[in-house]
């Protein structure tokens, strides 16, 4: 756009033809919108790697890292589709967050609390993937705080936007990935959502669990004992 | 709504929205929008392959107005229209300063009249009977402003009406009477749990199971996984309310209000801004007011405002209520006198003149917690404020992280150079490092650095925006308590979850108030509503004993200072033979804190009703906020003052039980929620996640595909443009 307003001004752009000075603009309006597009995906996919390492340092040592120093909130989980390359999940499903990762809706549950913990991605990017899920896939959702969880798809199914009922609790615990419907498509605010529902199946957790230790103490505490 | 979509459609930045959780209800509706009024029909669902559909309600509210008090009455009526047994729960809304305190359950002909419990023993109770399949209502308290009501055994066919009553102080401010009934509950999201490290939590579970020496420490960890429990329930009642949202084939929730207004003196303006209403005069003094319609979709929040007709304020009045108490031994009924006393206090004319001047101190949290929206919200507050100080204030700004910062060594007469220079220095602030709250309170609150002794002016205000990422709140507490002085505290919380627990309760030490940003729009709008009260103080100080000298038992506690507008709101207990209370403060005339007094007799008045209910829920409220008390003692507490005065509070319950089952034991009974309506305004959807950066992508090289074609195919136009110029030429 600059170069084409600087051309304006020269004695050059007045010595173009019509045709060339169209020529020139279809050029860098493909070029801006090829370059859009690529920036999108390449956000994505370098958000990722940084994202990963952030990732790993935490569950070095426990505490939550950045990604990079002026980040919103730093990775939640890890999350590996059908065996695919495994993603880190942000917490907060924000325009910004979606841009660098799959989101964790902060409304549902979070993960191995016995309830339905929902997982936001964009269609083009992080959970393109799920174009190609079938029924009795797996994922692996692994938290600092756990051995890795696993989960098998049960259900996959097209909602409307407003149709909060895919937020709610299960009778098992389940994850929910939602994702934009269509996929490839042209709309940009499309109004439907793909939905993927996995239900957790057994793995080998090991003996001694935090999460365990903590729910048996909640229950004590609740019971009023001093301590 | 409509509109909004739209424009997102055609947008092709992408500015995604979201969750869109609109909470502001407009207040302003007509009635001719809402010619909405559903026909009743249940929604049938399938629960292990019976059809089974959601209990119908129907509630019709019932208020009665004397005076300062608000006596309400609502009927909830259950209506099973299914063929099986259900039990239904409803979640809805009350006032804040609602204390529910009756509950009468009919069936038929037959009245049940509900007792308090204890929470635990009440719920107990009622899942037993729930399984012995005898009718059973309990009425439990979720959150301050939230409440449930559970009906076991409703037969198929069968109707079941509760009656629950509640009593609320009328809100009295510049003048203007209003009263508030809630309809429809919010859906929150609730903020995301706050997330241990792995060594935090260690250190966390250990502490827990094997406790220490230190029984400080213990009650430290006891206390804070006491609020880490409170945070999981407030998350919960979020997904509840979520969950039992009406979808579009569910029945509509009816309402209707019915208002009887008692006042001695003539109303005035007696209006409505959220519904239509009719106002009719029974007799003098007394006014019925109804919904123009018969009934309302309960989804907009009710409210009603008056004022009286007489421009000379009534400048104080004392009612009186005698309570006869059933002593255990029996033989001598003891009788207890309760007071509330309103008070609008010498207000001095309020001109440039009388201004006060004062110090206003500023402390922004700049730590690494607040980056990104919350460090916007907190500057842009910031900016605003500074913008708002009169003409003979001074002002500092403190801002702080791992170290704290001062604008200026000594706080700064306010003018314009200095107030260009104030916005300078808040711009510049970026977020990053720890919270190193106790240097920011010890260096905003001992304030002997920052005014020299001639300058001291009559008032210190302290206005602390913060978002409370902080775990040692017991000790800033404490720190607050010791260092605060004449000082008063504001604080405010910036961001979706700020600590509300630290917050309200230092700004209930230090005698201010809590102010909860939460959105960068409401900056403004909650900035000016605080600077409005900061700028026009009327008394402080204000203390009541009798005239005697003796100790009054009198809540809330302690009394906040008073600011323009603000009538002096107190209940006390009237101890046998006291008839005369002295108040105390400090009044601000000509700069000067004056000290002021006034004896109010406590003479028999008519009878006033309700005041010691108010009493009791107020010393509730208190005890709540009191930090002096461990968890179980503000159990013990409440749990007490709950069953002694028939309140439901977070540890006491009301419980209806009808003595014989009325389910056959051979049928279930089905677990049915009531679903409630979203309020108005308030659009939620699932989150946008198509970006289309493939459609950029795609249409992009077709552009460029398109360019090189027209460019290889260019000198073969040229040509043809060539030849047919030549052409024109060669014709010439």
């Amino acid at each position: 756009m600059v170069s084409a307003v600087i051309a304006c001004n020269t004695k050059r752009w007045k010595m173009l033809s019509l045709f060339h000075k169209l020529m020139l603009i279809i050029l860098l309006a493909g070029l801006l919108l090829f370059s859009k597009g690529v920036y999108m995906q390449s956000k994505a996919l370098l958000a990722q790697q940084l994202l990963s390492f952030a990732w790993g340092r935490h569950m070095q040592d426990g505490e939550p890292h950045k990604a990079w120093p002026w980040a919103d909130s730093e990775p939640f989980a890890q999350l590996s589709i059908a065996g695919q390359d495994p993603l880190i999940v942000l917490a907060g499903a924000s325009g910004s967050n979606l841009a660098f990762a799959p989101a964790w809706m902060v409304s549902s549950a979070r993960f191995d609390r016995g309830g339905n913990s929902v997982l936001a991605g964009h269609n083009d990017t992080h959970f393109k993937i799920l174009k190609d899920i079938i029924l009795g896939d797996e994922l692996i959702v692994t938290t600092v705080l756990n051995s890795p969880l696993f989960f098998q798809v049960i259900d996959i199914s097209i909602v409307n936007q407003s149709d909060l009922s895919v937020l709610h609790a299960q009778e098992q615990e389940t994850v929910t990935l939602i994702t934009c419907y269509p996929f490839d498509s042209h709309i940009i605010n499309s109004d439907l959502r793909y939905v993927v529902i996995a239900k957790r199946i057994k793995d080998n957790r090991s003996s001694i669990d935090l999460a365990w230790l903590e729910k048996a103490q909640k229950s004590v505490i609740k019971s009023n004992s001093p301590f | 709504m409509c509109q909004s979509k739209l424009k997102n459609n055609f947008h092709i930045l992408p500015l995604k929205i979201v969750l869109l959780v609109c909470g502001f209800i407009s207040p302003y509706i007509f009635a001719g929008e809402q010619s909405d009024i559903a026909p009743l029909t249940g929604l049938v669902y399938e629960t292990d392959g019976a059809k089974i559909s959601a209990p119908l309600l129907s509630s019709s509210v019932k208020m009665d107005v004397n005076g300062l008090i608000n006596r309400v009455a609502i009927t909830q009526v259950f209506e099973n229209e299914s063929g099986h047994w259900i039990n239904a729960d409803y979640i809805f809304p009350l006032p804040e300063n609602a204390a529910l305190d009756h509950l009468t359950m009919t069936i038929g002909k037959r009245l049940i009249v509900g007792e308090i419990k204890e929470k635990m023993i009440a719920t107990r109770a009622f899942e037993k009977a729930k399984i012995e399949g005898k009718k059973a209502s309990l009425i439990a308290h979720k959150r301050n402003d939230i409440f449930t009501t559970q009906v076991a055994n409703i037969g198929p066919g069968e109707m079941i009406s509760i009656k629950i009553e509640y009593q609320q102080r009328i809100q009295y401010k510049a003048g203007l009477f209003s009263l508030y009934f809630p309809m429809a509950i919010t859906p929150r999201y609730a903020p995301p749990m706050p997330q241990l490290g792995r060594v935090a939590r260690q250190d966390y579970l250990a502490h827990l199971l094997m406790g220490s020496d230190d029984s400080a420490e213990n009650l430290l960890w006891s206390e804070r996984w006491d609020s880490w429990l409170l945070d999981d329930e407030s998350r919960q009642l979020a997904e509840q309310t979520i969950q039992t949202i009406k979808k579009g084939a569910d029945p509509s929730l009816l309402l209707k209000i019915k208002i009887v207004l008692n006042t001695p003196l003539e109303t005035a303006q007696i209006v409505s801004p959220s519904h239509v209403i009719n106002i009719h005069k029974l007799h003098a003094g007394a006014q019925l007011i109804s919904l123009q319609k018969d009934a309302v979709i309960a989804n907009r929040d009710f409210v009603l405002n008056w004022q009286l007709l007489q421009s000379d304020k009534a400048e104080s009045a004392l009612f009186v209520e005698c309570m006869s108490s059933e002593t255990s031994l029996g033989d001598k009924p003891a009788t207890d006198k309760y007071g509330l006393l309103m008070l609008m206090p010498p207000a001095a004319q309020y001109t440039e003149a009388a201004r006060i001047n004062k110090e206003v101190v500023f402390v922004i949290d700049v730590s690494g917690s607040m980056s990104g929206t919350s460090i916007r919200q907190a500057k842009s507050a910031l900016n605003f404020a500074v913008e708002q100080l009169a003409e003979n204030d001074r002002f500092n700004i403190i801002s702080f992280s791992d170290n704290s910062e001062f604008f200026a060594t000594n706080s700064l007469p306010v003018d314009n150079r200095s107030k260009a220079m104030a916005h300078t220095f808040i711009n510049q602030l970026q977020a990053s490092g720890g919270t190193n709250m106790a240097l920011a309170l010890t260096d905003s609150l001992l304030g002997q650095r920052n005014v020299y002794p001639d300058q001291k002016t009559a008032l210190r205000q302290v206005v602390f925006i913060t978002d409370a990422s902080i775990s040692n709140e017991q000790q800033l507490l404490t720190q607050i308590e010791s260092q605060k002085g004449d000082s008063r505290l504001f604080m405010v919380g910036i961001g979706s979850a700020p600590n509300h627990y630290f917050m309200k309760s230092s700004a209930k030490l230090g005698k201010g108030t809590y102010t909860r940003i939460g959105d960068l729009n409401q900056v403004d709008m909650k900035m000016s509503t605080l600077f409005a009260q900061l700028s026009a103080p009327v008394m402080r100080d204000i203390t009541l004993q009798w005239a005697d000298g003796s100790v009054v038992d009198y809540w809330p506690q302690p009394i906040t200072d008073l600011y323009q507008g603000d009538p002096l709101q107190v209940t006390f207990k009237i101890p046998e033979g006291k008839t005369s209370l002295h108040i105390g403060g400090v009044r601000f005339i000509q700069n000067r804190a004056t000290p002021w007094s006034e004896n109010f007799a406590v003479a028999e008045q008519q009878g006033a009703k309700g005041i010691a209910v108010l009493w009791a829920k107020e010393q509730i409220d208190s005890i709540n906020l009191n930090r002096q008390f461990s968890s179980i003692e503000k159990q013990q507490k409440i749990t007490a003052l709950g069953l002694k005065f028939h309140i439901v509070t977070e540890h006491t319950s009301l419980l209806a039980v009808e003595q014989n089952r009325s389910r056959p034991s051979l049928t279930n009974s089905f677990d049915k929620q009531v679903k409630t309506e979203l309020p108005q305004g308030n659009t939620m959807y699932l989150p946008q996640t198509g970006l289309a950066s493939e459609l950029y992508q795609q249409l992009g090289l077709l552009l460029l595909l398109l360019v090189s074609l027209l460019w290889l195919a260019e000198p073969c136009l040229c040509q043809n443009k060539r030849i047919k110029e030549g052409l024109t030429w060669f014709q010439q």
